[in-house]
């Protein structure tokens, strides 16, 4: 039964999830075309056609959050973010960066968390100023590339980290990484990083106030800055020599090189603006992307929620089955439980038959030895002892004498023969032999009364009315012994048989006016003969009733059915 | 010479009958004339052989004692009957004694009384032999309050059965009583009765309490 039970179970945990299958299946794109979708975005960004990017971006995020696939989930956002921050807005970049760290975290793409943390901190420090937030990303990035041992990355990070503490004028803590940075310019570094590192050492020489070597590295900056690309680092190289030249009482050289930081960042400003002019156009349907990649996320939110409703749901209704099978086992339990009660009754039934049946075959058997010893005795053994006195009393007779011995032989056979009759008469008594059950009754009623006990016999039946000599035989020794029980234990004053015949039934009442006793004490003391008349009277299929109140005397009903 | 007493004997033990018989024919004038082994013929055989007394057991095999008696009641008693028999049950007696029996002997005393319990039928009398007549007496009177356990003989010309009766007369029994106390014939109890009286030299009944009285038979 436990394993059919088992195999309900499992197939109702499989209908849960086949229908919880059914509801997720929707047309989604694969992995392998979010991947590509992914890398055709990475490309239109970097050759700045960011509306397409954003387009391309944005679908990719919709399937990713159907495919539930989080590291292509932060890839989106990745690219989504990135644009936002090509098109210098860094709020907005920020919201996205934010967003997909959330899926980030749960990845084990160490590239990507690196990707992540490096460009959080580039907007911490360059955009909001926010320098121990952004140096905290940094080093969250470091560890990271550090980990996918991108040598190039930690190069850049280094430098990144540098530049962030020196900004902040921690100049200390930024030394380390100062060392690396010039350790390892020559392998790892290249054009776009000489400016910026010089600048550095310019920076930090100026710190500790060597003008020499400050001095130095400024100038090797601004010329690799005027002969290389990175205008940016220029300006910046500018502003901080500026500052150096102030420091050691210079303000002429300094203003010049201030005037010349104006001028780049102007000019690289309006190269920005530029490009935000482009874009000014599109600026409005960014807004619309941001909002529509908004309400991708809030409806897959919705639609998560439905999904956990309904699971909810399922599990409710899973519940439900486990509670009605846990119910239905608990039934079949007590179901189980319950045969096997009856089983055991039954068995218990068949047990206490047997031994009635035990003790009625024995009760027979014992009833015909009686009959045939009584009658054995009562008809041979009797005339024989008499017919033996008959003998004597010739002799005497004939010979007109009196012999003392031949006296006391007489004497003995009479004895003999009186206990022998007392005998027999026990065993059947000549009444019920002789006129039957009633007339029996009564004359035990009588014979049993006396000083301390009457006895008194009513019926409603002829007195010499016969029935079958073994139904009379049976009855006559269970009231006999029933009488026996009155006349040992009860202390009863008076009893009282009352035996009426209503239709085919005996109804016989034996009560007394005794002690009584407690019903379950009965079994104990006197069970075996109660549970003899019990066995009895259920083998001539009649009922036994005793009904006995304490101090008040006991009434014992017996209903049985004639047999003539 | 008195004529000869015709016995007929009804036993189903051949060694019983054969004992009886050696028995009875020790006495001159009594003629055993015949037996049955079985209750069946007896009505037949003792008319046959015109018994003038049966000595019937009780227990016979296909038609017992006391169905021969209650044939011999609805037919009329060809002679008069002795129960011989082991029962000494009081209320079977009364039974057999109501349908007209004579006498009733149980196998222990046959030995001794059944002579003279075949003298006392024969002469009209109803018979007990002795254990039975203590029982039946004792059964009557049980219980009664005024009997004196002590029953003092004073007077040899009375038996026993008369100082029964005197003792049941002085407790204020009815001759009707008497009779159906001890199991025999009203008449029998008026000829005890007279015989008594006479005995006693007693003018009538109140003469016997007197006696019963002053020799104890009773508590007064």
């Amino acid at each position: 039964m436990h394993k059919t039970t088992f195999r309900l179970l499992l197939f109702f945990l499989f209908l849960i999830n086949f229908s919880q299958n059914l509801l997720a299946q929707n047309k989604t794109l694969s992995q392998s075309e979010i991947i590509k979708l992914l890398k055709d975005a990475r490309t239109n960004r970097i050759t700045g056609d960011y509306e397409k990017s954003l387009l391309k971006s944005r679908v990719a995020l919709e399937h990713s959050i159907k495919n539930k696939n989080n590291d292509l989930i932060a890839n989106s956002y990745l690219v989504i973010a990135s644009n936002f921050d090509e098109l210098t807005e860094p709020l907005k970049a920020l919201h996205y960066y934010d967003l997909g760290l959330y899926y980030v975290k749960k990845t084990n793409n160490n590239t990507l968390k690196n990707q992540y943390y490096n460009n959080l901190g580039n907007i911490y420090c360059f955009d909001k100023r926010q320098y121990d937030k952004g140096i905290y990303y940094y080093k969250k990035s470091l560890e990271y590339s550090q980990k996918v041992l991108d040598r190039k990355q930690i190069f850049l990070t280094k430098l990144n980290i540098t530049w962030a503490y020196f900004d902040i004028e921690k100049f200390k803590e930024g030394f380390p990484y100062l060392e690396y940075i010039n350790k390892y310019q020559s392998i790892d570094g290249g054009e776009s990083t000489i400016v910026a590192l010089n600048m550095l050492n310019g920076m930090y020489y100026s710190s500790i106030n060597n003008i020499e070597k400050a001095t130095d590295s400024f100038q090797k900056a601004i010329v690799f800055g005027t002969f290389g690309n990175e205008k940016s680092d220029l300006s910046f190289t500018y502003l901080e020599y500026s500052k150096f030249l102030n420091k050691i009482n210079q303000p002429q050289k300094a203003y010049n090189n201030l005037i010349l930081y104006y001028k780049i960042t102007n000019e690289l400003n309006i190269e920005e603006k530029l490009i935000k002019a482009n874009v000014i156009g599109v600026n409005l349907e960014i807004d619309h992307y941001k909002r529509e990649i908004d309400k991708i996320e809030t409806n897959y939110k919705l639609k998560q929620n439905k999904l956990i409703e309904e699971q909810s749901k399922n599990k409710k209704i899973a519940i439900i089955v486990l509670f009605l099978l846990i119910c239905i086992i608990i039934f079949f339990y007590f179901f189980v439980q319950n045969i096997r009660l009856k089983q055991k009754n039954r068995l218990k039934d068949i047990q206490s038959r047997i031994q009635e049946n035990i003790i009625n075959a024995s009760i027979n058997g014992q009833e015909l030895e009686r009959k045939k010893i009584a009658s054995f005795l009562h008809d041979n053994i009797s005339s024989l002892l008499s017919s033996a006195g008959l003998h004597l009393n010739v002799y005497t007779s004939i010979n007109k004498a009196q012999p003392q011995e031949i006296n006391k032989t007489k004497e003995i056979l009479e004895e003999a023969h009186n206990q022998i009759r007392n005998l027999s008469h026990e065993l059947m008594p000549t009444l019920l032999v002789r006129f039957g059950l009633l007339y029996a009754l009564e004359d035990l009623c009588e014979k049993t009364s006396n000083s301390k006990i009457k006895i008194a016999f009513n019926s409603n039946i002829a007195i010499k009315k016969r029935y079958n000599e073994d139904f009379e035989m049976k009855l006559y020794f269970i009231i006999a012994e029933l009488l026996n029980n009155i006349i040992k234990h009860s202390d009863a004053n008076s009893a009282n048989i009352m035996i009426n015949e209503i239709e085919n039934i005996l109804s016989i009442d034996v009560s007394d006016d005794g002690k009584g006793f407690i019903d379950n004490k009965l079994e104990t003391n006197e069970g075996f003969g109660i549970n003899q008349i019990r066995a009895r009277i259920n083998n001539m299929k009649g009922e036994f009733s005793i009904n006995s109140i304490l101090n008040k005397g006991t009434s014992i009903n017996l209903i049985i059915p004639i047999a003539y | 010479m008195t004529p000869n007493i015709r016995i007929h004997l009804a036993d189903d033990h051949q060694l019983i009958i054969h004992g009886i018989q050696t028995l009875l024919n020790t006495i001159s004038n009594f003629e055993v004339v015949g037996f049955s082994l079985n209750g069946k013929t007896i009505f037949e055989d003792v008319k046959k052989n015109n018994a003038d007394i049966l000595v019937l057991d009780i227990s016979m095999p296909e038609k017992d004692g006391i169905e021969v008696v209650k044939e011999f009641a609805e037919k009329g008693f060809p002679c008069k009957v002795i129960i011989l028999s082991s029962y000494d049950d009081l209320k079977l007696i009364k039974e057999i004694m109501d349908l007209g029996v004579s006498g009733y002997l149980t196998k222990q005393c046959a030995g001794n009384n059944i002579i003279e319990a075949v003298h006392a039928v024969a002469n009209g009398e109803e018979y007990f032999c002795e254990s039975i007549r203590e029982k039946i007496f004792t059964n009557a009177t049980k219980n009664n309050p005024k009997l004196n356990t002590y029953k003092p003989n004073v007077n040899p010309l009375l038996t026993e059965r008369e100082i029964e009766i005197i003792i049941l007369i002085a407790l204020e029994y009815s001759g009707k009583e008497i009779s159906e106390q001890l199991f025999i014939s009203t008449n029998t109890v008026e000829t005890h009765r007279k015989n008594i009286m006479k005995k006693l030299k007693a003018k009538n009944t109140i003469g016997i309490v007197k006696y019963a009285m002053n020799n104890h038979l009773i508590i007064s």
